[in-house]
């Protein structure tokens, strides 16, 4: 018994620790980049530095066509950094970088385009730990590599001259807090700042002494990656630490002026340039959900002396008022209009600002403070009276409720945009004033950079900004606020979230839609009704789209909800892009920020469940008591038979709508989703996403296996030559020698011969020499004749030994040559021989690694079981009130027998008085056929009403549920069907 | 009356009723032998205010008083002759005096008391009684509640503890009569009290054992007590009216004394009614000393010093009220040598020393100095080329020079932001919350290298608003979060009083109530929290901080009233709703003549510096725990004050006194002086020093969980990562707001642990280390290197046989220099004199 509690707990270890069951299919995954930015007119070299299912990358992609990319390495030899070359012309700015891989173009990053020149430093650089000097106004973009690196610097300052020094980190998308100080020669600090809120520290510091300041930088809880990247920048040309005003008016000019430090220095004029175009967004920074809430213009700040700065600045449309202090007490109160904007600051920690609003009875006003939204750390509190004043002078101040903040979160914890800030309306119950006081709620005294405020006062505008961002689907590591691209396999979808923020009840639908797709794409248009913040794009992509990515331009307009017709009370706006930076980690929600661009990428399959676009409504009125089905069908891709469940989410759950989504069975390629909406269900809009999933079976990258089963396979078959061309030498090399040892064996009989004939000839010279002498010592003749017979005889074996050793000799001679040349081709065989050995020893290692390798790619490329879950549908409903209440007389139930027929009675209850005419008739489930029937009208007063069903001999046998007898009746300009259950047994 | 004014009093009359003397021949008791001959005057007190025309005045039968005999010497010394005295009364049947010097009325009518010694020195008093002939209704409140608290019946450990002893419940030390009344007289259908025939209440029979009592039988039934309880029985148990006077304080006579060794003096209690009649609660007071090695004193108030000099103080306790008797002892010693003051501490500290005979130790060497004051300022060790140059250095100055210096480097905020990180209980508690940690932390440390003014640094952690990222001291309500923590964080760390106790009833041992508790606790109580913008890290436990508007008040959970914002003894503060209280808070305790937050602060880096506080537990200040030498206390919170709450300003008087310049080595008189500062007082290092000190000897950098390699221990801001080491030498975990969560104690773990552990092994033999370079400088002898050796943790060259034993060591025939040196290094880290500050 106890063994078994064992194995129970060891079983419940093992399944908790065995996490997911099924991966999720790649998608391309940017983490950072390095060096995260570049100057205007230069080339450099960008590293992938992480990132996920980054396999195969083929180059970067800018949201600028003035930043290209130089060259294109293979992508198969996975690269990770590219050359690239920044335009002269490319303004300075925040601009997106992205790669493009095998799965498909990834999130953005923020790659920063400077107008200075640029210095990249990694760990290596500081050699020994010596500081590095630091120049003026040349960027300087490094890392904290590790965790609790401390990057130091020494910026030689003249004495009284003032530096500022510019810490970025979160515009970079980089995860480093940012922390800097600096210290002077003598070794004491002088100045320290870390980010606060998501404003990057900012040092100035006048150099009291002339010298070497040294200058740390670090995260802020000593953190360090190689995604911890920073921007550095020392520079004498002072920004402003605040704009006067600070918002951008779109109608009208008005005189900007910069505050810098010290602060008793007097304003500076500034020069304020838009920057960016509607197809060519560039940001001025990290700019958070919150601020997105407000139309932003990034601009240009040219001040005196060669002084640039890129801010982001809200946007207004009305006449600018200045705050005037003293307005701290009642009798100091600033009169205002009801239709302005006012600039306000919190001057110190318990800083009361009034306004008084003359109103008249009936007015309607808007009233908005912006100081989160605007990127101040204020939390702004509005106290408001309603001041009357009757026909005796006695005033009457009412406390009006004011809103606290503002609670609309659109996507908690991904996109949050709560904001402590103030928009409510109010209507004047009577004619005479408001006064509104402003305050800050936290006594926190930060510099004038941090501390205004707008007030906006006006009478409502009701309107609508959509953001957009892309999310994958949701499984395995994969979740809502994963950053990643939008891409869409072939034949699979891609889903694009929206997001609305509406302003002063705006209570319209927005049509959205993708006026442009890109070719093989299509993106149904979707309604977002009223009341309702988020909605899903669905990307469809035809199973021949090609491969490739492009820019997505989404259109919001303003429509009726229920017709769809464009009603013009906003105008048609661009969607917003949003970038998810950072999932959620711990208790910290994800990082998100304004985008520059949505761009969606077809890839190649395999999916195994290819979805295409319902061609249902995009809005369908339906009745209380309803029941409804939505057909979907799906093809599948080649080797997919499993079955396809489904999924519908977005329904309220308090909605009392019933929905049952039937999988698709196995090699079946359609389903019926059935809405079953009750009596009592919420009327009003009501929408669903339907999700497809499917266990697939997935191979991540079959190119790259066929490569190394081909490489594989060449390796083996040069091996398989370079053995045979051993062999071949060999047996050359062989024959050559044995060759070489005929001849010699030849040439050393010849030479043997011709020694023994040279011998002869000489003793035969000696011989005729002798006889010579014999003849001249002899006297007498027959001597003399015998040896001159003697003589003549050896004269002529001389002659024919001579003769002998010419031809001896000449053959030594071309025996020798022959020797020579047999040597040379033995000596050049052999060396056939070692060389071809060498090259079969070369490739021996080369087979085994590609073998390995090819091991290893089978291995991978093995084919997974992985989850497509895919959007396939959006439904949006607008339920209505039934206008009649419908009962089948003889019960819910009914029995009709094969080629007979039944009369079904109804009874009809319309509401209160009403009377309209309608029309019975059944409704089927999808796929059983076989009963028939003609519609029948029912009179306006009747109150009952019969329809005949008939079944044909080919009826199915069995028990139908989900059948419905209908009412169906007009209702102004809307058809309305109320639908009775009925289950039909056929025998 | 205050007790001010009441003292005023009782002096001017005491003076006045000087008699004339008669010299006599001889001495006994308190006397002291062969002085007779130096009596100035003798007098009888006390004199009460509303004594009728200096007439010791007794009204009723109840009355009684208890008189003290003083005779003045001539050269200046108070000495109690209460119980050296002979008692004669005129007529005798007028009044009776006992031989302990209480006088008890007997009938009504005038006449005088005369008092002898036994040398024939005499006085006289005159004495009115009257009263007698009426019967006076006991009063609940005043007369038989202090009994109770009297015998102890209303301890924490009897009836006077939450749930009762054996079914009856008094509140605790009495501060709740009307409670004990209901508990008293009506409870258990009212079986405790028989009015029909008194003496057989249960209260009497059980209290004084009659029947069986669990408490034993404290109340005898001849004693005053029994007959007060008795005639209260009788009388019907009557409560007293609400127009009865109340309380409003009581006083010791005499207030101080200068004593000898082994000697008495009687003490009498005072209490003092809003209608401005006194009474004699001697015999109902409790006393207790604060120093029982010190004094010891009977529950009728006589007090008796013991051998130690030094000054002793012995609180009186009654109904809430406290007041002490000081006894300044003196030893006696010849003190010319006490040199001339350098500034306002010395001038208190020498006073008090001369005052008890007490001379000094002699002034410090410059490099006792030197390593002293560098761990007290910035919490390290000298180098050893700093050591050297100091004692070569014959600037005059240099002593003084070198604190400026040490207080404008880093390592001095590094040492005091460790100490307020952890008061602030600035500490990790999840993973989230370690941004709050490093961002307070970083908040404190800025506050203290810039030196922030003190009271604008405690302004801004108590008013703190916004979110921990944009004002890190939010992250003080992140781990201090209910009213009552804040309240009592707030009082225990910067107003020195630990008012936990008036959360729930009236502090036993001080005058703090509930109201006073509440009266705080009002101050937090419109503390709004939101989560932090955009939702972030909702989960967590950062919060925004704000003021929510509306009136500030905090409820008394006993009397139901709705308190006013109130410093501790300063009256409520009338603010509007929108005006925060925490700032009304700030403001009251950065007021100059605020009489805590000074003075708990000066007492604070006091005990920093000195190893004892002026008052001790330097977080403990109250009346009952009074300051070691309050014209100090007093001087140096003055000039706190006056330097704009200037800390490191407080820091350079410290160090600059000759009295922090005094050697740790005791003369042969103040050995055993524990309080007067007549010395250094040796402390342990703290367990971040310590460690930080073992890396600079071993010579190896430091590496801090998190942080870069290098970060010293005092400059850890997450103390949940901290080594086993710290933890062994009582590292604080940031829990609470009390210096007492710091641990100097010594352990046998912490010996172990610097003799044996693996990590002090490693470090010390550490290839990169100290020892290892030693042993590799062959350039230089012996005798250099250990010198050097000594440097580092002495700050002092080694002593002749010190040197010799230590280069004999290391040249040792066969064994590897390098061990040599590692042994050399780890016998200096176990010494004492490195362990310690002296």
């Amino acid at each position: 018994m106890r063994q078994l509690r064992w194995l129970t707990a060891l079983l419940i270890i093992f399944t908790l620790s065995a996490g997911p069951l099924f991966a999720q299919l790649p998608i391309t995954q940017l983490g950072s980049v390095f060096p995260p930015g570049a100057q205007a007119g230069t080339e450099t070299t960008i590293s992938i530095v992480d990132g996920t299912d980054l396999d195969e990358l083929s180059g970067v992609v800018f949201s600028h066509r003035g930043i290209t990319q130089l060259e294109r390495p293979d992508p198969t030899t996975n690269p990770r950094s590219f050359k690239v070359k920044v335009a002269g012309d490319v303004p300075a700015g925040y601009h997106a970088i992205r790669v493009e891989g095998r799965f498909g173009v990834s999130n953005s990053r923020m790659f920063r385009v400077e107008s200075q020149p640029v210095v990249t430093h990694e760990e290596k650089d500081w050699q020994n730990d010596q500081p590095l000097a630091l120049t003026v106004d040349t960027v300087v973009y490094s890392r904290c590599e590790a965790r609790a690196d401390i990057d130091e610097f020494l910026l030689t300052v003249p004495a009284g001259e003032w530096r500022e020094l510019r810490l970025d980190c979160l515009p970079l998308d980089s995860p480093m807090i940012p922390v800097i100080e600096v210290f002077h020669p003598n070794g004491r600090r002088i100045a320290y700042a870390r980010r606060t809120g998501d404003l990057e520290p900012r040092l100035r510091f006048q150099a009291a002494a002339a010298g070497d300041y040294r200058i740390r930088v670090y995260d802020f809880l000593y953190a360090g990656s190689n995604s911890h990247s920073y921007r550095l920048l020392a520079t004498n040309k002072l920004t402003p630490t605040a704009v006067q005003p600070p918002v951008m008016l779109t109608e009208g000019s008005t005189e900007y002026q910069g505050k810098t430090l010290p602060a008793d220095q007097p304003a500076v004029p500034l020069q304020v340039t838009p920057v960016g175009s509607n197809t060519q967004t560039i940001l001025a920074g990290f700019i958070n959900p919150r601020e997105i809430l407000v139309p932003r213009q990034t601009a240009q700040l040219t001040g005196p002396g060669e002084m640039t700065a890129i801010r982001s600045l809200p946007t207004t449309n009305k006449p600018l008022i200045s705050e005037q202090e003293p307005n701290n007490e009642l009798a100091e109160t600033q009169e205002i209009s009801n239709n302005c904007e006012v600039i306000g600051y919190f001057n110190a920690i318990d800083d009361i600002d009034r306004y008084r609003i003359p109103v008249q009875k009936g007015d309607v006003l808007w009233l908005q403070l912006f100081a989160q939204r605007d990127g101040q750390l204020l939390d702004p509190l509005a106290l408001l009276e309603h001041v009357t004043v009757d026909a005796n002078g006695k005033e009457t101040r009412k406390a009006v409720n004011v809103p606290d903040d503002i609670a609309t979160n659109l996507v908690p914890n991904v996109f949050d945009t709560l904001t402590d800030d103030v928009d409510f309306n109010v209507t004047a119950p009577e004619a005479g004033w408001y006064d509104l006081t402003v305050r800050n709620r936290y006594a926190v005294q930060d510099d004038e950079t941090h501390s205004h405020y707008r007030l906006r006062v006006s009478p409502p505008e009701p309107g609508f900004q959509v953001f957009a961002y892309s999310q994958p689907p949701v499984a395995g590591k994969l979740a809502v606020d994963t950053p990643a691209g939008c891409v869409a396999r072939r034949g699979g979808t891609a889903l694009i979230k929206l997001a609305v923020s509406t302003t002063h009840g705006y209570n319209q639908g927005i049509l959205v839609e993708a006026p442009h797709p890109p070719p093989g794409v299509r993106i149904p248009p979707v309604l977002i009704p009223p009341g309702t913040t988020t909605a899903n794009l669905i990307i469809y992509a035809s199973a021949d789209a090609p491969v490739g990515f492009a820019e997505l331009q989404l259109l919001a307009k303003s429509v009726n909800p229920e017709t769809l017709a464009e009603i013009g009370l906003v105008a048609g706006q661009s969607i917003v892009p949003v970038e998810l930076v950072a999932p959620t980690q711990g208790n910290d929600p994800a990082v998100s920020r304004q985008g520059h661009q949505l761009v969606a990428s077809v890839i190649e399959p395999p999916v195994g469940v290819h979805y295409q676009p319902q061609e249902t409504p995009v809005v369908q009125v339906v009745t209380q008591s309803q029941q409804v089905w939505a057909p979907l069908s799906i093809q599948r891709g080649e080797g997919f038979a499993d079955k396809v469940t489904l999924k519908a989410e977005g329904l309220d759950k308090n909605a009392k709508v019933t929905v049952e989504t039937p999988e698709i069975a196995k090699e079946a390629t359609q389903s019926n989703v059935r809405f079953q909406f009750k009596a009592d269900t919420k009327e009003g809009w009501h929408t669903c996403d339907l999700l497809g999933e499917a266990t697939i079976q997935f191979v991540r990258n079959p190119p790259a296996l066929a490569r190394a089963e081909a490489e594989f396979n060449r390796l083996t078959e040069l091996v398989k030559a370079t053995e045979a061309k051993v062999k071949t030498a060999e047996e050359a090399a062989k024959s050559a020698e044995s060759e070489l040892k005929t001849q010699q064996t030849t040439l050393d009989q010849q030479k043997e011969s011709l020694n023994k004939t040279t011998a002869a000839i000489a003793e035969l010279k000696k011989a005729i020499a002798d006889l010579d002498q014999q003849l001249t010592a002899a006297t007498e003749e027959a001597a003399k004749a015998e040896l001159q017979e003697s003589k003549d005889a050896k004269q002529t074996e001389l002659t024919a030994a001579e003769a002998e050793l010419k031809k001896l000799t000449a053959a030594v001679q071309d025996l020798d040559a022959k020797v020579k040349e047999l040597t040379a081709r033995v000596a050049a065989t052999k060396k056939n021989v070692e060389t071809a050995k060498a090259e079969l020893a070369a490739a021996q290692p080369k087979v085994e690694a590609a073998k390995k390798n090819f091991d290893k790619v089978k291995n991978e490329q093995k084919p997974a079981g992985v989850k497509q879950i895919d959007y396939c549908g959006r439904l949006v409903f607008l339920v209505k009130k039934a206008p009649l209440k419908l009962t089948t007389k003889p019960g819910a139930e009914i029995s009709l027998k094969k080629g007979e027929s039944l009369e079904v009675e109804v009874e009809l209850a319309r509401e209160g008085d009403a009377k309209f005419p309608a029309e019975l008739t059944f409704t089927l489930p999808p796929g059983l056929s076989g009963l028939s029937w003609a519609p029948v009208s029912i009179g306006p007063e009747d109150k009952t009403g019969k329809i005949r069903l008939m079944a044909g001999a080919d009826a199915p046998s069995g028990k139908h549920t989900l059948c419905t007898v209908r009412a169906v009746c007009q209702q102004g300009d809307q058809t309305l069907a109320v639908d009775a259950p009925l289950t039909i047994t056929i025998p | 009356m205050t007790n001010a004014l009441l003292s005023a009093r009782l002096f001017r009359t005491v003076c006045m009723l000087s008699l004339s003397l008669f010299v006599v021949s001889s001495a006994r008791g308190n006397e002291p032998a062969g002085e007779s001959l130096t009596i100035a005057e003798i007098t009888i007190g006390p004199d009460l205010a509303d004594d009728i025309n200096g007439a010791i005045t007794l009204r009723g039968a109840d009355d009684r008083k208890q008189l003290i005999v003083t005779a003045k010497m001539r050269d200046g010394r108070n000495i109690d002759y209460t119980r050296d005295v002979s008692w004669t009364i005129e007529p005798p049947t007028l009044a009776r005096v006992l031989g302990d010097g209480l006088i008890l009325p007997l009938e009504n009518g005038n006449g005088k008391l005369t008092i002898r010694t036994t040398l024939g020195v005499q006085a006289e008093r005159p004495i009115t009684v009257s009263g007698m002939d009426t019967t006076q209704a006991v009063n609940f409140k005043h007369e038989i509640v202090p009994i109770f608290s009297k015998l102890g019946c209303n301890g924490g450990g009897c009836h006077g503890k939450a749930s009762g002893q054996n079914g009856f419940k008094l509140s605790l030390l009495g501060f709740y009569p009307e409670d004990d009344y209901e508990y008293l007289v009506y409870e258990s259908r009212s079986r405790r009290l028989s009015p029909a025939a008194p003496a057989e209440s249960l209260l009497l029979t059980k209290g004084s054992g009659q029947v069986p009592h669990g408490g034993g039988s404290p109340l005898k039934p001849d004693s005053d007590e029994y007959r007060l309880l008795y005639r209260w029985i009788e009388q019907g148990m009557p409560y007293g009216s609400e127009s009865d006077p109340v309380l409003t304080g009581i006083e010791c006579f005499p207030k101080q004394r200068i004593m000898g060794t082994d000697v008495n003096q009687q003490v009498a209690v005072i209490a003092t009614y809003s209608d401005g009649h006194t009474k004699d609660v001697t015999r109902t007071a409790l006393f207790e000393p604060n120093v029982a090695e010190m004094a010891e004193v009977t529950p009728t108030g006589l007090v008796t010093t013991g051998q130690l000099s030094g000054e002793v103080a012995v609180m009186a306790r009654y109904q809430g009220y406290v007041d002490t008797f000081r006894s300044t002892i003196p030893l006696g010693a010849d003190t010319q040598s006490i040199p001339a003051p350098a500034n306002l501490i010395d001038e208190a500290v020498f006073s008090k020393l001369k005052q008890l005979g007490i001379p000094p130790s002699a002034p410090a060497t410059d490099e006792t100095f030197l390593r002293r004051v560098y761990i007290d300022i910035t919490g390290t060790l000298p180098t050893a080329e700093e050591a050297k140059a100091f004692v070569a250095d014959t600037n005059p100055n240099k002593r003084s020079e070198l604190i400026d210096r040490l207080l404008d480097t880093p390592e001095y905020a590094d040492l005091f932001t460790n100490k307020w990180s952890l008061l602030l209980r600035n500490r990790k508690q999840r993973p989230e919350d370690l941004y709050g940690v490093y961002a307070f932390y970083q908040w404190i440390w800025n506050s203290i290298y810039e030196n922030k003014p003190y009271d604008e640094m405690v302004s801004q952690i108590i008013t703190a608003s916004g979110s921990i990222d944009q004002n890190p001291p939010v992250t003080w309500y992140r781990e201090v979060t209910d009213a009552e923590s804040l309240v009592e964080d707030c009082a225990q760390l910067f107003l020195g009083v630990r008012i936990q106790c008036a959360r729930c009833h009236h502090h036993p041992f001080e005058e703090w109530s509930q109201d006073d508790y509440y009266g705080m606790a009002a101050f937090f109580s419109r503390i709004g929290k939101k989560t932090q913008a955009g939702n972030v890290n909702a989960k967590g436990r950062d919060r925004r901080v704000f003021h929510n508007f509306g009136t500030a008040t905090a409820k008394n959970p006993k009397s139901g009233e709705a308190m006013k914002p109130c410093g501790l003894g300063g009256e409520p503060i009338e603010l509007a709703p929108d005006q925060d209280p925490r700032v009304a808070l700030a403001n009251w305790m950065s007021e100059p003549e605020n009489p805590f937050f000074a003075r708990t602060l000066v007492n604070r880096y006091w005990k920093h510096f000195f190893g004892r506080g002026i008052v001790d537990p330097e977080d403990d200040m109250r009346a009952t725990n009074p300051p070691a030498n309050p014209e100090l206390l007093d001087s140096l919170a003055k000039s706190f004050v006056d330097s704009g709450f200037d800390l490191k300003g407080l820091v350079r008087l410290i160090c600059n006194s000759r009295t922090y310049q005094l050697s740790a080595l005791p003369n042969e008189y103040n050995l055993k002086d524990k309080q007067n500062f007549s010395r250094y007082y040796p402390k342990r290092l703290s367990a971040e020093s310590l460690y930080d000190a073992l890396h600079q000897i071993a010579g190896v950098p430091s590496q801090m969980n998190g942080l870069p390699a290098g970060y010293s221990a005092l400059q850890m801001r997450d103390v949940s990562t901290a080594p086993y080491f710290m933890k062994v030498f009582g590292q604080p975990q940031g829990e609470t707001a009390c210096e007492c969560e710091r641990s100097g104690d010594a352990s046998l773990a912490q010996s172990l642990h610097l003799l044996n552990s693996q990590e002090v092994q490693g470090k010390i033999s550490d290839g990169r280390g100290r020892a290892a370079q030693l042993a590799k400088d062959e350039a230089r002898p012996h005798e250099d290197r250990i010198k050097e050796l000594y440097l580092w943790a002495y700050a002092r060259e080694p002593r002749e046989e010190e040197l010799h034993a230590a280069v004999s060591y290391v040249k040792r025939e066969g064994i590897e220099a390098k061990i040599s040196y590692e042994d050399v290094i780890w016998a200096l880290v176990n010494s004492k004199e490195f362990m310690f500050n002296h």
